[in-house]
Formats: C-alpha cells, structure tokens, sequence
C-alpha cells in the first residue's frame, strides 16, 4: 500500500503532467466505429472462407519440393537463354544467313528440273525391264505348252520303236483306231513300176 | 447495459451464436483495442489495418483463450503485439532506425487530420515519442486506459514491480521533456 502511495507521490511531482487534462486529440474519420463491427466482422468472414484447407487438394509433400522446381525452372530458363543468346553453343560459316533469296529460289528450281529427268530415265527403265519379261515369259509359255503335246513327244519316237511296240500289242480291235489315226497321207506311195508281185505277196502275208 | 465476458465467451464456444457472441465482443472492446493501438501507431490508416488484425486473431484463438486471465487483458496483448510487429517492420522495411521512426511520427502529429490536440497535449505525445517501447505502453494503459499494474503486468507479461519502475521514469522523462520544450 505504501508502494502504490510512492508511485501516487512520483505523479505528484510532476505538477505539469498532472496538471493536463487527459484530452485525446487523435482525429478519427466520422462514424468510423459505427462500421468497424461490420468490416472487422465481413473481414473475418472472408478470412473463413479462404482459410479453410480443404478447399482445394495439394498433392501430399507437395510444398516440400515446390522450393526446388522452382529453382530448377528457373536455372534451366537461364541456361537456355544463355546458350540462344550464343547461338545454342554451335558456330555458323560467316554471313551464313546473309544467302540471298534470289540463290534459294534458284537452287529450287534446279533441283526441280532434276527431279523430272530423272523421273523420265526411269520410266523408260522400267518400261524395258517390263518388255523383256513379257516377252520371256510367253516365250517360256509356249514352250511348256509344246513340250507337253503328244505329237510332239511322240515326234522324239523313232519310226523303228513304234513300230516294234505295234507289232508286239496291238491286236485286232486297235485296227479301226489306227486306220482312224492315220495320216491322209499315205505312208509310202505306191508306184505301178516299182510294185513287184512278190512284194505285194509278202505283205499279205505279213500283215494278214 | 454491460455484457459479462464470460456470456460472450459461453455464447462463442456454440457455433450457432458464434457470430451473435463476436459482435458482442467487437461493440465491447473494439472501441479500446483501437485506441490503444492509435496512441502506438499515431496514423488512422495503420491503426484501423491492425485492429481488424487484431480481431481475426481474436476470432481464430479466442476458443483457445484460457479464463486464467481476463478477456480484456487477453486481447490488449494481442494489439501490443500487433503494434511492436508493424513498427518493427516498418523500421526494417524503410531501413531506418527507431529513432527516425519516432521523427516520421512526430511529423503526423503536426498533420491537422490526424492531431488536433493542443499545444500541450501535441508536446505530451511528442514526449511519449522519445520513451522506450515498453515505458510508452506501460504509460498509456496506466495514464490513459485507468489499468491497474497488475492487469498491465497480465498484458506485458513483466513484473508488477518492474512496470512500476518503467512507469516511474516514464513519467519523469515526460515532466522534464514538457518542462524543456516550455
């Protein structure tokens, strides 16, 4: 109690600021309290609503490697705008882009008239190669075609061995069929001067 | 008519009448809060951004509040805290010391839309400028606010005995700084 008393006698000796009245001299706009429930209240409100956490999702531990992305971006902008500046780090022949448009345009037209030319030798190579194998393919055609005729197979016969073959199998029935497969020609002609009588008795003997 | 504290904190622990139980709380204490903060920070404009601060704070942390301490006390440390941070930031943000923070204040005092005090009272808080941090606001909440050391004690969280010291020369270096500017 005495204490307090002291610290009432401290004010006592300071007569001047004892003496002013407690005047607060501060200015405040007008009605500024009559709003200030409404704002403090409104700014809470907001303050709910982007406070709360599950309004939108983080992927987990997501802010843990954000910082290092980040400065990952950031190194590998750099880097890259370092190395455009330097032309990505790859030298060019002098006055290289200084080629003129009139050299570009001429250099496409002469890779055009090439590009016809050779489209014509081509053409005609390929019509070739196609001719020959035309012809060689029907040539082979034909050929097989022959081979497998029986004229001509029996063609390679010699006169000798058909005949032979005949007088050993054919019988009396395979006589109408021969007559029927015989030449109009006549195997041989007979010629009245030449014929001799015996030769005829001789046939007929043989073949009767 | 008075509201207990202890209505207000009973309403806002039901999250039906949370926001009746607030508005209760805001027309009670914002009034104090501000001016506690103004006689701090001097300028409108920062003072009304820091006890909107101050009240989302208190909105946030107030069902954590322990009844060891009384309401008011609780959110009278919340604005000095609030306070100290702001002019520490803007010490820092400016890249100036304290004391050209006092001078920058000074001069919003001479400002006729922010001071309209007296010669005297003007020089009063001109005074209150030079003090340190701690002198100013055990002074403003014994000379303006009627606190007792104790409560200032619960705000501050500094001794009885040492507050009492801090007023003691508070007060001594006013009475010598208004008797020289006389």
């Amino acid at each position: 109690m005495k204490k307090i008393e002291d610290i009432s006698n401290w004010e006592l000796k300071t007569p001047l600021l004892a003496s002013l009245k407690k005047i607060n001299g501060f200015i405040v706009p007008n009605s500024y309290f009559d709003t200030l429930s409404k704002n403090i209240i409104n700014q809470v409100k907001i303050e709910e609503l982007t406070g709360r956490d599950s309004l939108f999702e983080v992927p987990t531990n997501y802010f843990d490697s954000l910082g290092s992305e980040i400065k990952a971006t950031i190194y590998l902008a750099s880097k890259k705008d370092s190395l455009n500046s330097k032309n990505e780090g790859f030298t060019l022949p002098n006055h290289y882009f200084e080629i003129s448009k009139a050299e570009i345009i001429a250099k496409i037209d002469l890779k055009k008239s090439s590009f016809k030319k050779i489209i014509s030798l081509k053409f005609i190579r390929y019509a070739a190669a196609a001719c020959v194998l035309l012809t060689t393919s029907v040539g082979i055609y034909l050929n097989v075609k022959q081979s497998n005729n029986i004229n001509y197979q029996l063609s390679k016969v010699s006169g000798d061995a058909i005949e032979n073959y005949l007088k050993q199998t054919v019988e009396s029935s395979d006589v109408p069929v021969i007559i029927k497969n015989l030449e109009n020609k006549p195997v041989f002609s007979l010629d009245e001067n030449q014929l001799k009588a015996d030769d005829i008795d001789s046939y007929l003997k043989t073949t009767l | 008519m008075v509201i207990e504290d202890a209505y207000i904190l009973q309403k806002f622990e039901d999250e039906k009448t949370r926001h009746e139980a607030f508005s209760l709380l805001l027309n009670k204490y914002q009034q104090k809060v501000y001016w506690h903060i103004r006689r701090m920070v001097l300028n409108h404009d920062d003072a009304d951004d820091l006890v909107q601060d101050v009240f989302i704070k208190v909105w946030k942390n107030l069902n954590n509040f322990r009844q060891d301490s009384q309401l008011y006390t609780w959110l009278y440390r919340i604005a000095t805290n609030e306070s100290i941070t702001f002019l520490n930031k803007k010490k820092a943000k400016n890249n100036i010391s304290i004391d050209e923070v006092s001078e920058q204040l000074s001069n919003s005092l001479n400002q006729e839309d922010c001071f309209t005090g007296d010669a005297i009272q003007r020089k009063l808080q001109q005074a209150l400028l030079i003090l340190p941090t701690k002198q100013k606001l055990v002074f403003n909440m014994k000379y303006y606010d009627d606190m007792k050391f104790q409560e200032i004690s619960d705000v501050l969280g500094t001794s009885v005995g040492a507050l009492k010291a801090s007023y003691h020369l508070a007060v001594k270096k006013i009475e010598q700084h208004l008797r020289k500017t006389d």
